[in-house]
């Protein structure tokens, strides 16, 4: 291991020393585990629910909704950013919706959703609608901002559209559609597991959460948190080192 | 190669060209030669496609193939040199060839900000000459380099030619006199 990646881990471990003795120090302040249970409670509740089948199924569903509402987000912002940098009309027509969901509490959007969508869809679409005026946006922005002397000269060497869109125009548009597509997948995790609270479907980390809830478990109310929290960290970094192998393939 | 009637060319208010008129033989090496903001560089645009004039016609022979140095060298910045040459179709050869005939043979595998100032000039130099055109277009080509780097990179421009046309635009006289241009007053 390089002395950098040492230094970088210690640092890591150090500042999670700090927060989980700031979390001791106020679950013993406290004196109640209804209110703040001990790091060891939440841990040994953690503990007990990994060794059931349903808690992995209600990561892996989770999951699957969550991403399958990001994917099609990302794929939907990234159309609509085009046709919209392409087609003044399309611009006009789908800025004042963009603007509306952006402005509409996302709670207000799973009560509404939950009248007309199944629950077991629910959160798939509650994260697609987060994702997708993210990176419509941001992606918009960055074709609209694209210097167009580049496209002069691309135009001028004779390079094809097809050439142009790849060699010249992504890789100018991706550094704003990759920072949006990290920052969106936070937004989708959090919305998702806000809207499987809300609409309870089977195997979701989000009923688990309201389960636990209801039943005053706290400690198992932080371990799902922590859970949550763990998987948003694990996919945002995935996504993060995706867009950093892009990044220096193209430097 | 070139011929362009009567054009009429303006930026909003600001009239830049009133029926102007110039034809360019195959071959010719000329200078657009004026001060700062006399339209140079607008009617090397026009010449090379980029600009429409608001009246008049330009006419371009068919082999009219542009290849031109770009005021701002307008390197992709997340494509080595050798990338950004041989994305213009260029054969690799060639592009080696000019970078090393330019002084910055070491230069090929770097990405332009590695580059000095004065590099990243004799790269977009390299690539437009490694380019397949008939007509060469520079545009302050040497903005940015010393005496020895302009003598050198005019030498070989005025090899690498060939018989084809060339089009500059500078504010030194005697850049067009390494070039072996014609001067024509603009402005």
């Amino acid at each position: 291991m390089k002395r950098a990646e040492f230094k970088k881990i210690l640092k890591w471990a150090a500042v999670s020393l700090f927060w989980l003795a700031v979390w001791q120090l106020a679950a013993a302040a406290v004196g109640k585990e209804l209110l703040i249970p001990y790091p060891k409670a939440a841990l040994f509740s953690l503990i007990e629910m990994a060794g059931t089948a349903d808690f992995w199924r209600a990561v892996a569903f989770s999951m699957l909704r969550i991403i399958a509402g990001y994917v099609s987000g990302v794929a939907a912002g990234a159309a609509g950013a085009v046709l919209s940098a392409r087609f003044a009309v399309f611009k006009a027509l789908f800025s004042p919706l963009l603007h509306l969901i952006r402005a509409v509490p996302v709670a207000s959007f799973i009560i509404l959703a939950f009248v007309w969508i199944k629950s077991p869809y629910l959160p798939a679409f509650i994260a697609f609608l987060m994702v997708m005026p993210m990176i419509w946006t941001s992606t918009q922005s960055g074709i609209e901002n694209l210097d167009r002397r580049y496209l002069e000269m691309a135009k001028l060497f004779g390079l094809s559209p097809l050439k142009t869109f790849f060699e010249v125009k992504l890789p100018f548009i991706m550094p704003s559609f990759t920072a949006s597509a990290i920052s969106a997948l936070g937004f989708a995790w959090k919305s998702g597991v806000a809207a499987e609270v809300i609409c309870r479907p089977e195997y979701s980390l989000g009923k688990l959460l309201q389960d636990a809830k209801l039943y005053l478990e706290t400690p198992r109310v932080f371990a799902v948190t922590a859970v949550v929290a763990i998987l948003s960290i694990i996919l945002e970094t995935a996504v993060k080192r995706a867009a950093g192998r892009f990044a220096n393939d193209k430097h | 190669m070139i011929s362009i009637e009567h054009i009429y060319f303006s930026y909003g208010e600001k009239k830049v060209f009133e029926d102007f008129s110039l034809n360019i033989k195959s071959g010719d090496r000329i200078c657009l030669f004026g001060e700062s903001g006399c339209g140079k560089t607008t009617l090397l645009r026009i010449i090379a496609g980029l600009s429409v004039p608001d009246v008049g016609t330009v006419k371009r022979a068919e082999s009219f193939r542009p290849s031109k140095v770009f005021q701002e060298n307008l390197l992709l910045p997340f494509k080595t040199v050798l990338q950004n040459i041989t994305l213009t179709g260029a054969e690799k050869s060639d592009a080696l060839a000019h970078l090393a005939a330019l002084g910055i043979s070491g230069c090929a595998d770097k990405y332009p900000s590695e580059l000095s100032g004065g590099m990243q000039r004799r790269a977009a130099i390299a690539r437009a000459l490694s380019a397949e055109y008939s007509c060469l277009l520079l545009d302050e080509p040497f903005a940015g380099l010393d005496a020895q780097n302009i003598s050198s990179a005019a030498e070989h421009i005025s090899k690498s030619l060939d018989g084809r046309t060339l089009i500059l635009v500078t504010h030194d006289k005697s850049e067009a006199e390494m070039l072996g241009c014609r001067i024509v007053k603009i402005g």
